[in-house]
């Protein structure tokens, strides 16, 4: 089914019934998959419903692909079962870790850039995406440290796991802005050497500063609106990628769904500005 | 200095359980602790959002301790954090914190039943009509599988009681009767219901799930107390929905 997917929304819990009898164009929805990943119940009927009447993305947060062992099969298959049932449009995860040696840190843990991982990497993304039966696009990490041992530059990488396993790129724009800061590099040069053929996705989101140290270090909190650097980052590879869906990320300090609508509604319509200019 | 990745992710975990390890200089940068302090709150959240009637019981500062303290001894072990928690009853009930606070970890159980309960498979249910077209021998020899969403407990406390009022934001009556309470949730029509029922209805319930006919099951659950009622007891339980069809394509 070809559908039409403009700017989304980060679905959550709390949001099901009103997400399901929304309307605007363009409008889709998307959540973690790991919260749906249960045997029955309403929860997962309200997912139902919303992906009967919304393009859906399932956008993993445990698949732990950059771990240096292979995906959990259980939760392929988990996965897989949830894939099947709401046949979502995208389906992405993380350039990160979360599981190892049988415990799971939920966090998207950093990783030297070796070309070992990069191998680790590809083959744990094609495994993947053999067990799901379809492509998934890889999102660009958040950055805190000042990591050793790199071989290759985050933009070169990506571009490396889409050409050996077909996977897409998820662009969070947020994370790049984030990683930026944090790190002392220019967005902007980020942007410019980023493999933008192969984005299926952006995301945008706020940001907050660290409680401690304050400005120095943004934290990637997506605990409020997106910030207006975040949105000069978009309206720069928005021309670059005038099709591409959009979504806006909220996890905390999560405000009435309505505020939620008027804030997709101001990035639809830079989203169709631009469609309109290319 | 470079890392395996193994070896990297190896000392990682270790630094973000605050162990010392080969990351000390990583560890050391203000960055490391947005992890630390990510995967620690994600957990903390996790519990805190499972276990509400417990949370209301202790209050949020003494919970967030206790998932704190739960989370270094029980990481997850997958994504699922909606399914994270199981084994924190137990911890509460065996935690030198909760010896004057003996009750919370049978009223975690009952959280925990309840969560589970709200997430199990749907099933098609059996209704009290289809097992009067048994014979006695013929109902003595069937096997009668509980519903998929049934989650049963028998507590030594009033538990139960303790944690409605918990979850519905009241206080625990004065003249709380220090008693014992079974306790059976069933998801009907998308919502669960608890319903309270007898220790020997919690014993029929055990002995239908490990496989014995019900004949034999009946047997079993006698043993646990007044065999006069238990006929009642298992009228009472088919006409709460306790049971699963598990023929539902041979229903008139």
């Amino acid at each position: 089914m070809q559908v039409s997917m403009g700017t989304g929304l980060g679905l959550k819990a709390e949001h099901l019934a009103q997400a399901i009898d929304a309307v605007a164009q363009g409008l889709w929805f998307e959540v973690h998959p790991e919260n749906y990943m249960v045997d029955g119940g309403p929860r997962l009927e309200a997912l139902d419903r919303v992906a009967s009447r919304h393009p859906l993305s399932l956008h993993g947060v445990s698949l732990s692909l950059a771990a240096d062992a292979p995906p959990d099969a259980a939760h392929l298959a988990r996965l897989r079962r949830l894939i099947d049932r709401v046949r979502p449009a995208l389906v992405s995860e993380h350039l990160a870790w979360s599981h190892w040696q049988g415990r799971y840190a939920p966090d998207l843990l950093p990783f030297p850039r070796s070309h070992a991982a990069l191998a680790r990497i590809a083959d744990n993304i094609t495994r993947t995406q053999d067990a799901l039966g379809r492509t998934i696009s890889i999102e660009n990490p958040s950055h805190y440290l000042q990591l050793d041992g790199h071989d290759v530059d985050e933009t070169d990488f990506l571009a490396e796991l889409a050409a050996r396993t077909g996977c897409g790129l998820l662009l969070d724009l947020n994370n790049v802005f984030v990683s930026a800061h944090n790190l002392g590099v220019n967005p902007l040069a980020y942007l410019d050497a980023y493999p933008m053929q192969a984005v299926t996705e952006i995301h945008v989101a706020g940001h907050a500063p660290d409680p401690l140290l304050g400005g120095s270090l943004l934290i990637d909190s997506h605990d409020a609106p997106v910030a207006d650097e975040v949105w000069h980052l978009y309206s720069v590879v928005r021309p670059r990628l005038p099709t591409i869906p959009v979504l806006i990320e909220r996890d905390g300090n999560v405000p009435p769904f309505e505020a939620l609508m008027a804030e997709r509604a101001m990035a639809e319509r830079l989203r169709l500005d631009a469609r309109q200019a290319a | 200095m470079t890392h395996a990745l193994a070896d990297f992710q190896d000392g990682f975990v270790r630094a973000l359980r605050g162990e010392d390890g080969p990351l000390r200089a990583i560890a050391s940068q203000p960055g490391f602790a947005v992890y630390h302090n990510t995967w620690m709150k994600a957990c903390i959240d996790a519990i805190e959002a499972n276990f509400p009637a417990v949370a209301c019981l202790v209050g949020q500062e003494w919970m967030r301790s206790a998932a704190a303290a739960f989370a270094l001894e029980h990481m997850p072990t997958d994504g699922r954090l909606t399914n994270y928690g199981e084994a924190f009853g137990d911890f509460l009930a065996t935690s030198v914190a909760t010896t004057d606070l003996a009750y919370l970890g049978e009223v975690a159980e009952l959280d925990w039943l309840f969560l589970a309960c709200g997430n199990a498979a749907d099933a098609c249910t059996l209704h009290a009509g289809q097992l009067a077209a048994f014979s006695a021998s013929g109902l003595a020899s069937t096997y009668l599988l509980p519903h998929s969403t049934a989650r049963w407990r028998a507590s030594p406390l009033p538990s139960r009681t303790i944690w409605e009022a918990s979850r519905s934001g009241r206080a625990v009556a004065g003249d709380l009767a220090w008693i014992p309470e079974a306790t059976l949730m069933l998801r009907t029509d998308g919502q669960v219901r608890v319903h309270a029922i007898g220790e020997r209805s919690c014993a029929l319930l055990d002995a239908c799930h490990t496989g014995h006919a019900l004949g034999a099951a009946l047997d079993l659950a006698m043993s646990a107390g007044d065999a006069t009622r238990m006929d009642a007891d298992l009228l009472q339980l088919v006409a709460i929905g306790a049971f699963a069809d598990t023929h539902p394509s041979s229903k008139t």
